[in-house]
């Protein structure tokens, strides 16, 4: 809890209940308890061993950006932290209020306010949900293409607020991509919009500072996104390859060929043996790859005679089709229980993006660390590549304890033990810490050795922003709030 | 408490999932995770892990439900949260921590016979007297919705089946089925009530029952053999659309010609609880020029209209923005008239609905009866 005393915790309830109105603010221990966990291993882990998680002082539910303006101030009055809270999905612990204070639930503000069909652009506010979003685009013909596996219960402010990313960003590109124009409410409680349009001569990027800011920036509370018309048609093809190195050839071919695919979908040897049992019910060895090519047949068709002739010279076995279309329908089914990872086991996704040069390398340098140094955990590693740039690709890595310390600091300690160590790992071999999870508390204090000189000038920002550093403090490797 | 022992799978997979938030009918509504399933789940799991104990808080929590199941509908892994909820309204109960509307639903219905509190003198009375027990072996059975609230909906029905030729009867002392009583967790009362309705049947020796309301029809045939209470055997329980499907196919009911675009509502109810989606629409389809336009989301995955289960009456602002909502999906068809088969959607859609909306809302029988050829 942040509010030290009685006095002040009424005295502020009072104040922040004049805001939103009494029904639309919670003390409730049975409120507080559900806004404690989000979907990061360490939030999960801590309850589930019946630890007290940090606890929020107040969950407000504003209904539009005037309401957040002042509830800033009032936070900026006494000093609160403030944790904006779309759909709490995020893995990495963003949404955690560690210091206690407020946080602002945003899903009242889920309005679509325009759909834009001339110029394929829709604008919404930020607590919509992913899939209601995407619902109503499909009744026109049009979709934001934009599918991450929380699609069911992320918000349209928090796919901009974490860098999210879709199955099909291969080709519809990242949320960051997307998104041309946001309102928003900064720490301050000034309501600010960027330009209308994201391409412009008009000096330095004003969107992209807040984009991935992970609510330490300000409340986002409205988005204008790009929009693309469902497509004629979209085919999945799936081929197994002798090893990931010819698969990992392969993507990086039809990539530099730019040949567009909607996604490809590559998984080392371990996965594959897992995956490929799992679905499709075939033992096979080596690397399993999904092609998906969307858009008008006749142009579709061109582009899959270019790919099927890659993959024939890499030695690519044709799976066919059906395999790739199941994927594709149940891709969310692994997120469900029991399917989904899940306590007691400890795991984690251990991400990153780089270039093509460097893939390999940071690759089995990442599983010779979890298989060797964690041997005695018997910790296994297995990865598939599901984000490709023109440049490079994502490795979309895990790792997996069955049976990790039944203790929760000996498991909290053994967990952000090899967090680091893949960290590092990542950082030295021309990685990111992360490419589209995010930052969150998980990675903060890595922040620093990630960015070098240049975190000095993040930090100098953040100050500037927000002066009395109230805005999700301690996420993104920004300090408690003053 | 042991009581959740045989709900600890159910628990522990929905307390971290949020892969149903989008469909969960209360938590669209009002937008708070601690109504979501997963909140719901992670509530219980805290209960049990002592961080938290049962409270008026977590009370009103546990009954911020619908019990629509659309959640489990989606759920891919076939986990039903209604079921701990339920266990912890009944465990709610017994520590009497119970929201006080819900304590007042139950005195309605042991004092007067339904969940309104409407006195019993109010109850709907036929136009025609029933035939005697003697003379038939085909009972009505009203249900409290329709008895106090939408008296129209039963004079509808029994204008249709005395169409039909039907001889049918009502019992004069018809009590509540008991399901509300059920789902707000007062299990005991509840199997009281069944007892005394499956004496009654059993008194009247009929041999089909025909229930307008789903709630009626599910609790009845399914849950009173759940609580020990045996039903008379070779007794059919059906629900009226069932019943006049069969009427219309053998060609006891002639339909008029109906030129209007109708759209349906599946209630929860008789939907996902009692898998019946078709017979409705086959009486739809059987009047000749009738446009029968579906909305959006039907059948399994038909979004609730907030009103089922006694939410209405325990949480009626939330009730009605679920109503509102849904009304809004109906409207989008284009439709002149909104069917129901279930006494609350049509109490839910007839609040929304304003002249300027230029949609109707009518339950199945009431379209029939009035286009009897």
């Amino acid at each position: 809890m942040f509010i030290l005393n009685k006095l002040m915790y009424d005295q502020i309830h009072t104040e922040l209940a004049d805001i939103v109105g009494s029904d639309y603010i919670t003390r409730r221990r049975v409120d507080k308890l559900a806004y404690a966990v989000d979907t990061s291993w360490v939030s999960q882990m801590w309850i589930d061993h019946g630890q007290e998680p940090p606890t929020a002082d107040f969950i407000l539910f504003p209904q539009n950006a005037q309401e957040i303006s002042e509830i800033l101030k009032v936070a900026n009055t006494y000093r609160i932290p403030v944790v904006p809270w779309g759909g709490g999905t995020g893995s990495q612990g963003g949404v955690i209020p560690i210091y206690g204070g407020i946080i602002i639930d945003i899903k009242r503000l889920n309005r679509i306010i325009e759909i834009d069909e001339e110029s394929l652009t829709v604008t919404a506010e930020a607590g919509i949900l992913g899939q209601k979003l995407e619902w109503e685009l499909n009744e026109r013909g049009l979709t934001l293409a934009h599918y991450p596996a929380s699609e069911y219960a992320a918000t349209l402010g928090g796919y901009i607020a974490a860098r999210g990313s879709g199955t099909l960003s291969t080709k519809y590109g990242k949320a960051e991509d997307m998104v041309m124009w946001v309102k928003l409410v900064t720490p301050t409680g000034e309501i600010i919009e960027t330009l209308p349009v994201p391409k412009h001569a008009s000096g330095p990027g004003l969107l992209q500072l807040y984009v991935g800011s992970e609510g330490t920036f300000g409340v986002i509370t409205e988005v204008k996104m790009r929009v693309d018309p469902l497509p004629e048609e979209r085919l999945f093809h799936s081929f197994l390859f002798e090893d990931l190195n010819k698969g990992i050839e392969v993507g990086r071919r039809i990539m530099a060929q730019r040949l567009n695919p909607c996604v490809i979908r590559l998984y080392d040897e371990v996965d594959t043996k897992k995956y490929v049992k799992r679905v499709l019910n075939l033992d096979v060895t080596g690397s399993y790859m999904v092609i998906g090519v969307d858009g008008f047949r006749e142009l579709n068709d061109a582009i899959w005679k270019k790919i099927l002739e890659i993959c024939r010279d890499l030695g690519g076995k044709n799976l066919g089709s059906e395999a790739g279309q199941k994927w594709w329908e149940h891709r969310y089914d692994f997120y469900f229980p029991p399917y989904v990872k899940a306590l007691p086991k400890l795991f984690g996704t251990i991400e990153t993006v780089t270039t093509f040069k460097n893939i390999k390398p940071l690759y089995y340098a990442t599983k010779e660390i979890i298989e060797k140094k964690y041997a005695d955990y018997e910790a296994y590693f297995f990865a598939h590549f599901s984000h490709w740039y023109p440049w490079g690709v994502m490795v979309y890595a895990q790792f997996m304890i069955e049976d990790p310390p039944q203790d929760p600091e000996q498991a909290l300690d053994l967990h952000n033990r090899i967090w680091a160590d893949v960290a590092k790992c990542f950082i030295t071999h021309g990685g990111v810490l992360n490419e589209h999870h995010g930052i969150g508390l998980k990675l903060g204090w890595l922040m620093r050795k990630q960015y070098g000189p240049a975190w000095s000038k993040l930090v100098k920002i953040k100050k500037a922003l927000d002066p009395n550093g109230i805005m999700n403090p301690g996420k993104l490797g920004f300090g408690p709030a003053k | 408490m042991k009581e959740f022992e045989r709900h600890m799978d159910t628990i522990n997979s929905c307390r971290f999932c949020p892969m149903c938030r989008h469909v969960c009918t209360v938590s669209e509504a009002i937008h708070k995770e601690t109504i979501t399933p997963k909140g719901k789940g992670l509530t219980l799991f805290s209960i049990l892990k002592g961080l938290q104990t049962f409270n008026r808080d977590i009370a009103e929590v546990m009954y911020q439900c619908v019990l629509c199941q659309l959640c489990h509908e989606w759920c891919v892994g076939n986990w039903n949260i209604t079921e701990p909820i339920l266990e912890a309204r009944r465990k709610i109960i017994s520590m009497g921590l119970e929201p006080p509307q819900v304590q007042q639903i139950r005195a309605n219905i042991l004092k007067e016979g339904n969940p309104y509190g409407e006195k019993r003198s109010e109850r709907f009375v036929p136009i025609e007297s029933p035939k005697s027990k003697r003379e038939t072996s085909f009972l009505y059975f009203v249900g409290c919705g329709a008895a106090y609230r939408r008296s129209e909906i039963a004079r509808a029905a029994l204008v249709v089946l005395k169409a039909a030729g039907i001889k049918y009867t009502l019992l004069s002392d018809e009590e509540c089925c008991g399901a509300y009583l059920d789902v707000m967790g007062y299990r005991e009362e509840a199997q009281s009530l069944a007892q005394k309705n499956v004496e009654r049947f059993k008194v009247l020796g009929c041999s089909t029952v025909v229930m307008g309301c789903p709630h009626c029809l599910y609790t009845v045939k399914e849950m009173y053999p759940q609580w020990g209470v045996k039903l008379p055997k070779g007794v059919r329980f059906v629900h009226t659309t069932t019943y006049i499907r069969e009427l219309v196919k053998q060609d006891r009911i002639k339909l008029k010609s109906v030129k209007k675009i109708v759209t349906y509502q599946d209630p929860c109810w008789l939907g996902r609880y009692c898998g019946i989606y078709n017979d409705p629409r086959e009486v739809l389809v059987s009047f000749d020029g009738l446009d029968f336009v579906e909305m959006k989301w039907t059948r399994e995955k038909a979004n609730c209209c907030g009103y089922g289960s006694g939410l209405a009456l325990t949480f009626p602002q939330m009730a009605n923005e679920i109503a509102i909502d849904r009304f809004s999906q109906a409207k989008k068809t284009g439709a002149e008239i909104l069917i129901t088969a279930c006494q609350s959607c049509k109490s839910a859609f007839l609040k929304q609905s304003s002249i300027k909306d230029n949609l109707k809302v009518m339950d199945l029988v009431e379209l029939i009866a009035e286009n009897i050829s």
